[in-house]
């Protein structure tokens, strides 16, 4: 009896854990979407209210790293599209860790965004580290931390 | 039939009280695009309400703000629209507001200007023959740098900064961090860090697109997102030529704008790129060496010490827990 309470919670562990995996890749999915399609709205609504994102800048010497507010973040997105042009984002594939029951969620993966900005190739290589945790039925994002080196 | 000399004596009455006493009040309004700039169009509107307060005004627009200034210091406006910084030679108390680092955000502003717009503070607005009958936000002012590598006050060292060449304050500051001051004005300060001349400037966001500031931060530049100064606005009139209470009047008018104008500034600092606040830890620091520095300068007569004071007041009233707030050197 005992073991097959094991198994059986073994058994919903990892079956909350392949749906937790599935539903997270599915919302990093609609993250990279929104980026290439310049969707700050969908943006917005993905990553919660109140997040600190923190980024650290390795190309300035020495490194900085900074706090930005959701508000922060996505204005510097919105300015990017502004300004940018033949835009490209590359992502590697996700790397996600699970914490106890298969949640909260962290998923690590690195973008390298291209553009020309005022006539010159532009463009930043991030590292991030990605936190996301239920909210209803689905989850956000409820923390960002990158590594960011900009040419 | 009319005697001659009665005729000509009708005809001269009669032209004297046609005559007009004195035209029209001028208000001359700095406005870098003109007839064609939102504050010359907003001082258009201005003028229709100025009406019901005793005063039909005619409004030319200047594109160089010192001209406007000397215009109007030579008797030729009776009313003119200029930035705080250059409105200080009228009213040194309203001029102090754009002191470096006097208020950290718009709300402060705000409290700073419905203040002034009370009718107990009248004098204070007034200074010789001139009094200042509106406030209007301008904007925080930011520091635009092309090299984000000058990512200390340590690295500003031998950097040269344009600085307005009427505001001595600037000109002080610079020199206690260690950089190179390049004498500029605000037609100009946009052309030379575009160009390279100089590697850092301050400016409001709303001078970021139409003076294409985001060509001189680039791609390796940054904009520094913590206030160094709130800029103002500020009209200046000359209390002989309006009638009793019209300043009073004008100013209310000019709050009723301040929400409207925030707006605006906000918008033109969603659009600004690489704009970053002090890295982490940072901000405190910046913002003891500014205290120190508009201490330093109030001491030395550039700034004024009743504004100070107001200042500290509603910059306490926000945020009690402050340091400054348990001292008394403001």
């Amino acid at each position: 009896m005992t073991r097959l309470l094991i198994w059986l919670t073994l058994a919903l562990c990892l079956s909350n854990t392949a749906r937790a995996d599935a539903a997270a890749q599915a919302l990093m999915n609609r993250y990279q979407q929104a980026l290439r399609a310049h969707d700050a709205a969908t943006l917005e609504a993905l990553i919660e209210d109140g997040v600190a994102i923190e980024v650290t800048w390795t190309d300035v010497n020495p490194p900085q790293r900074f706090t930005l507010s959701k508000a922060e973040y996505l204005q510097q997105s919105r300015a990017a599209w502004r300004f940018g042009t033949l835009e490209s984002y590359a992502f590697t594939a996700v790397d996600w860790q699970s914490g106890a029951g298969g949640v909260p969620l962290q998923g690590q993966f690195s973008v390298t965004e291209r553009r020309t900005l005022f006539g010159k190739n532009s463009g930043q290589r991030s590292d991030l580290a990605v936190k996301l945790a239920p909210e209803g039925k689905g989850w956000k994002i409820n923390g960002i931390r990158a590594t960011v080196s900009m040419w | 039939m009319i005697p001659l000399r009665l005729f000509k004596a009708y005809l001269l009455l009669s032209l004297t009280v046609s005559a007009p006493a004195s035209a029209a009040p001028l208000l001359c309004v700095f406005d870098m695009a003109g007839k064609q700039g939102p504050l010359y169009a907003a001082m258009k509107e201005y003028a229709l309400s100025a009406r019901a307060w005793g005063a039909r005004l005619d409004v030319k627009a200047y594109i160089d703000e010192r001209v406007a200034a000397e215009d109007f210091k030579a008797g030729q406006c009776d009313a003119v629209l200029l930035t705080g910084v250059r409105a200080r030679q009228f009213n040194f108390f309203t001029g102090s507001i754009d002191s470096i680092g006097g208020l950290p955000d718009y709300p402060a502003l705000k409290q700073v200007i419905a203040t002034l717009a009370r009718p107990e503070t009248r004098s204070l607005l007034q200074q010789g023959d001139y009094e200042v009958s509106g406030l209007l936000p301008l904007g925080a002012a930011y520091l635009f740098l092309r090299d984000r590598q000058i990512n200390s006050v340590a690295k500003m060292a031998g950097r040269k900064m344009a600085v307005l060449d009427y505001d001595p304050a600037q000109l002080r500051m610079v020199e206690r961090i260690g950089a190179q001051a390049v004498a500029s004005d605000v037609t100009n300060f946009a052309g030379k860090f575009n160009n390279g001349q100089v590697d850092v400037v301050a400016s409001p966001a709303i001078a970021y697109l139409p003076l294409e500031l985001y060509k001189g931060v680039g791609s390796q530049g940054v904009v520094l997102k913590m206030p160094v100064a709130q800029l103002t606005f500020q009209m200046v009139t000359r209390k002989a030529r309006f009638p009793e209470g019209f300043g009073l009047a004008s100013r209310q008018w000019f709050l009723e704008k301040f929400d409207p104008m925030i707006r605006e500034i906000r918008k033109a600092e969603d659009d600004i790129l690489f704009f970053f606040p002090p890295p982490d830890g940072d901000a405190p620091k910046y913002t003891e060496m500014m205290r120190e520095a508009r201490i330093a300068m109030t001491q030395q007569g550039l700034y004024d010490p009743k504004m100070m004071r107001l200042m500290k007041k509603v910059r306490c009233r926000q945020s009690p827990e402050h340091a400054e707030c348990a001292d008394n050197r403001e």
